[in-house]
């Protein structure tokens, strides 16, 4: 299984690596070139490769279970499986509830799919039409294949898509332990699940801390420091269940993680082919989640690099020597990077917001403090031990733990998204911390037995308060009646009407003017068009047009200002876009005669409360 | 080298397999003619069995070819053509049956379509893909033999036959290409599409795959996609079948699969199941004439615990009747 998932990982990579070349030379529509093309690149992937990693993956990753001839042990089998069940209510009530498939930006994100499917790539900036992308749009187009292979909307495909990967994190976590407690039989499911979804692990605790000491006449200062702290990084089970790439960018760092750890432990035979897989999977967390990517290169390999500079075997491979292939392989790697590092400063051109660099954020201490408190006191001894015993592989987890904390704090990421950095430090630092676990509870003693339970209690607490968290604020989020049929999603409210009118009536180019609404509310990316413009996106931030098109919009739809006046806004919007206009408009006599004068265009009457025009730009 | 291998201990799980599919089937062919489909649960029932069924029946299918036909040399291939012919006779009978028996319509040219294939009688379709399927293996032995030597060749082999739902056969108006490659316009089992479960099946036989907990934790899963699709009303296509239907049907049918090891360590079950799963063909079509002869008195008139009664009554009475039967060695 652990070879499938490699398979599927470098297939992403190779698929986004071919379209993204692709869309740099020229736009390429999704169907019938890319279709085909990703195929040809998951195929030409899956037969290249397998015997190479056949070779590399040898070790059984999966907790196999018992093979059907042998009789199992019940008391065995519940101890190292029942644990996975607590993922199972996330995963049903994501699979059966649209609601929360769509999340908090499964709207957007459904708009990039829908675009890329009707329109190929690379995708018009789907929050402000005309300009580019920027956002990380090979993981739309991945999921845009998913749609086409399921015939099923967006949020449906990235529902399948997190429970899928959410298995393969489990798989490499699995994998993970037992190299590191050297040992090859199947491990207890605690590992694998606590360091993916026990970070943070007392939030609840801390949030009634925080009131608790709030409601005393005089709160304690120190308080606003926990105060501080990100809120999303509550519950880690969200991270598997949220409508974005940040589940795909976890499966590449515990792969990437799996590959260095094979490095350090000198069981590779040929390390330039483990750095290649290692590039390879870099390229596809770049390609699919930047933060992930960025986090790869920036935290783990300066680890890697220095975790091998103290293992004496690799200190040869620096040798004088050895610097002329070395040369040849960077050389080759900053040739396989261009187009990627091309993709990412386009798309970082392309946003308002910059990431800088910060002396220091309270913000991001307290958030680190809450995610790693609960278990730091198994962590440090950890780390003394394995920096007395020489013991690399963990030197290079506390590393990336610490030095993933640390460059947090120093650096701000556009929407504070360091918080993704703390959740990756911590996956590093909660498996450090579970070896010192393992270690306490496996000698005798009640107080032993006890912390593990204590422990075991926490994580079900936590997931099942964060399974309930999000069940309950999506439902609430998303309360219309929602039907899907074939790749189509309609909204059951009367709102939605006019959508659903234009998905039917206009060319897939079309933008839609509509009153100014949040991108994480807007219903009508599941009219398959453009938005002309949304709120909320912090992206957009700092692009002058944004605020333009706002402006145009507020004033569009204020019935104070006079009518020739707004209707010379409409001129506007069709020169500072060149696609054809949807505008939803309420229903007004004048409006619609004014509208008719101006731009022979009529009207679309939907209801008594609404009408339509469309406007075709020359 | 086949008096050896007929020596051998039979394996029975592919029997107790195939006999809960022919279960499930005949409930949902029941269920369909009863009426008793309109009750969303049982609808939902019938579609899982509807997914896994014909799917797990060419897994059956290519495990069973495997040990019996591409492992034997020579290759015993005037058995696998009397099997073919036996399979085609069942079909002929099944369709015919429902002609006259529900339709009615019993003349000369009527037969001839039947007998040619150019008209297809209802619940019996699936029995030409189980007739179809043997032969092209028969005349694809050697490929298929290559491929399986080499697991790089079977994945290749299993990628390229996965994508052949994206093959458009909006085009298809003959009956006898849609038997192989599908098409829009009718209810077709396409050999091409489901070819995949036969190789699958044959792969598992050749490498004795043993089937643990990831199996069932992939066949639960899809089963719950599945589930999850239906529950969202976004069922997938079934006619021709899309890449969901195959893929969600294929990881399915895992689970009936470990059901059957399990069960073929029990004498009990085993007793009754895998002699309905040897006899499947039998049970289809007697179960199918049965159905055919009493959808006039049942339908609408029974609920799904009177479905459910009379597709045991169905299975019971084709039991019965298998036993009646004495080969006559002359």
């Amino acid at each position: 299984m652990l070879l499938f998932s490699f398979l599927f990982l470098l297939s992403l990579t190779a698929l986004a690596y071919v379209v993204v070349l692709a869309s740099l030379i020229t736009a390429l529509p999704f169907s019938p070139v890319i279709f085909p093309l990703a195929l040809a690149a998951v195929g030409l992937a899956a037969s290249v490769l397998s015997p190479f990693l056949g070779k590399c993956v040898n070790v059984s990753a999966a907790p196999t279970g018992w093979s059907t001839n042998q009789r199992p042990n019940i008391l065995h089998f519940l101890n190292t499986y029942l644990l996975y069940t607590i993922v199972i209510p996330a995963a049903l009530a994501l699979l059966f509830l649209p609601p929360l498939q769509f999340g908090y930006h499964g709207l957007f994100h459904s708009g990039y799919i829908y675009q890329i499917l009707s329109r190929g790539v690379p995708p018009e900036n789907v929050t402000l039409p005309g300009y580019p992308a920027n956002d990380y749009w090979p993981y739309h187009v991945y999921l845009a294949i998913l749609v086409r292979l399921f015939d099923s909307p967006p949020p449906f495909v990235s529902a399948i898509s997190n429970v899928v990967l959410m298995g393969m994190s489990f798989l490499w976590m699995s994998s993970l332990w037992k190299h590191f407690i050297r040992d090859a039989s199947t491990p207890s499911a605690f590992y694998v699940i606590f360091p993916l979804l026990g970070s943070n692990l007392f939030y609840t605790l801390n949030v009634q801390i925080v009131n608790w000491i709030s409601a005393l006449p005089q709160a304690a200062p120190w308080l606003d420091f926990l105060r501080a702290a990100d809120t999303r990084l509550d519950h880690p089970i969200i991270r598997f269940v949220n409508f974005n790439g940040f589940s795909v960018g976890i499966v590449f760092f515990l792969a990437a993680l799996w590959t260095v750890d094979r490095l350090l432990r000198n069981r590779s035979e040929r390390p330039a082919s483990d750095f290649w897989l290692l590039a390879g999977l870099g390229a596809g967390a770049l390609l699919y989640h930047a933060t992930t990517g960025i986090f790869l290169f920036a935290v783990v390999a300066p680890s890697l690099a220095i975790s091998l500079l103290m293992n004496d075997r690799y200190k040869l491979l620096f040798a004088k020597e050895n610097w002329a292939a070395i040369a040849k392989h960077v050389t080759l790697a900053a040739l396989f990077f261009l187009p990627v590092a091309v993709f990412l400063l386009r798309s970082a051109s392309a946003m308002g917001v910059k990431t800088g660099f910060e002396m220091f954020s309270w913000g991001d201490v307290s958030s680190i403090f809450v995610v790693a408190y609960p278990v730091a006191v198994f962590f440090f001894p950890e780390m003394l031990r394995a920096w007395k015993e020489k013991d690399f592989p963990v030197i290079f987890l506390c590393l990336v733990a610490l030095w993933g904390f640390a460059l947090a704090i120093c650096i701000h990421l556009p929407d504070g998204n360091e918080y993704k950095f703390m959740y990756l430090s911590g996956i590093a630092f909660f498996l450090v911390a579970s070896l010192q676990i393992r270690v306490i509870v496996a000698k005798p003693g009640f107080w032993r037995k006890g912390l593990f339970a204590f422990l075991t209690g926490a994580l079900i607490y936590h997931t099942a308060v964060g399974t309930w968290f999000f069940y309950d604020t999506y439902r609430r989020r998303h309360k219309a009646q929602i039907a899907y049929h074939g790749i189509h999603v309609d909204i059951i409210r009367d709102e939605f009407i006019p959508f659903a009118w234009i998905r039917e009536h206009t060319p897939p180019e079309t933008v839609i003017v509509q009153p100014w609404n949040s991108k994480d509310w807007n219903y009508g990316y599941f009219s398959e068009r453009l938005p002309y413009v949304v709120a909320g996106h912090i992206y957009n931030e700092g692009i002058p047009e944004t605020a333009i098109r706002r402006e145009q919009i507020e004033r569009l739809y204020d019935t104070s200002i006079p009518l020739q006046e707004r209707i010379s806004i409409l001129r506007e919007i069709m020169q500072s876009v060149s696609h054809p206009l949807a505008i939803i408009y309420p229903a007004d006599n004048a409006f619609a005669a004014a509208m008719q004068t101006a731009f022979n265009s009529a009207v679309h009457h939907l209801g008594k409360q609404v009408d339509i025009y469309i406007l075709r730009t020359p | 080298m086949n008096q050896a291998i007929s020596g051998l201990a039979r394996d029975l799980k592919i029997d107790i397999m195939k006999g809960l599919f022919v279960i499930g089937m005949v409930w949902s062919h029941v269920s369909g003619y009863t009426g008793v489909r309109e009750n969303r649960w049982v609808d939902g029932a019938w579609n899982i069995f509807a997914v896994v069924t014909f799917s797990g029946f060419i897994f059956c299918m290519g495990y069973v070819m495997q040990i019996s036909y591409f492992d034997q040399t020579p290759p015993p291939v005037q058995k696998m053509l009397r099997s073919t012919w036996r399979t085609l006779t069942g079909y002929y009978i099944a369709a015919l049956g429902y002609f006259a028996i529900v339709r009615h319509e019993f003349d000369w040219p009527l037969i001839r379509n039947v007998l040619l294939l150019r008209q297809f009688g209802n619940i019996s379709e699936f029995l030409l893909a189980f007739a179809l399927i043997p032969l092209v293996s028969l005349a694809l032995t050697r490929p298929i033999r290559y491929i399986l030597a080499s697991e790089r060749r079977f994945f290749l082999a299993v990628f390229l036959l996965l994508m052949t739902p994206f093959i458009p056969v909006n085009f298809v108006h003959s009956p006898y290409l849609a038997l192989f490659i599908g098409s829009s316009q009718g209810i077709y089992y396409p050999v091409l599409q489901y070819y995949v479960f036969f190789l699958l099946g044959a792969y598992y036989a050749s490498r004795e795959v043993k089937v643990g907990w990831m199996h069932i934790a992939i066949s639960l899963l899809c089963l719950t996609i599945f589930v999850g699709a239906y529950v969202n009303n976004n069922m997938f296509s079934r006619f021709p079948p899309s890449f969901a239907w195959l893929v969600l049907g294929g990881g399915g049918f895992f689970l009936w699969y470990w059901v059957a090891e399990r069960l073929s360590a029990w004498p009990f079950p085993t007793k009754i199941l895998a002699p309905i799963g040897a006899n499947s063909l039998f049970f289809l079509v007697t179960s199918n004439l049965m159905i055919f002869s009493t959808r006039e008195t049942f339908r609408n008139a029974v609920g799904v615990s009177g479905a459910s009664i009379l597709a045991l009554v169905i299975l019971v009475a084709s039991f019965a009747l298998m036993r009646f039967v004495r080969p006559l060695k002359i």
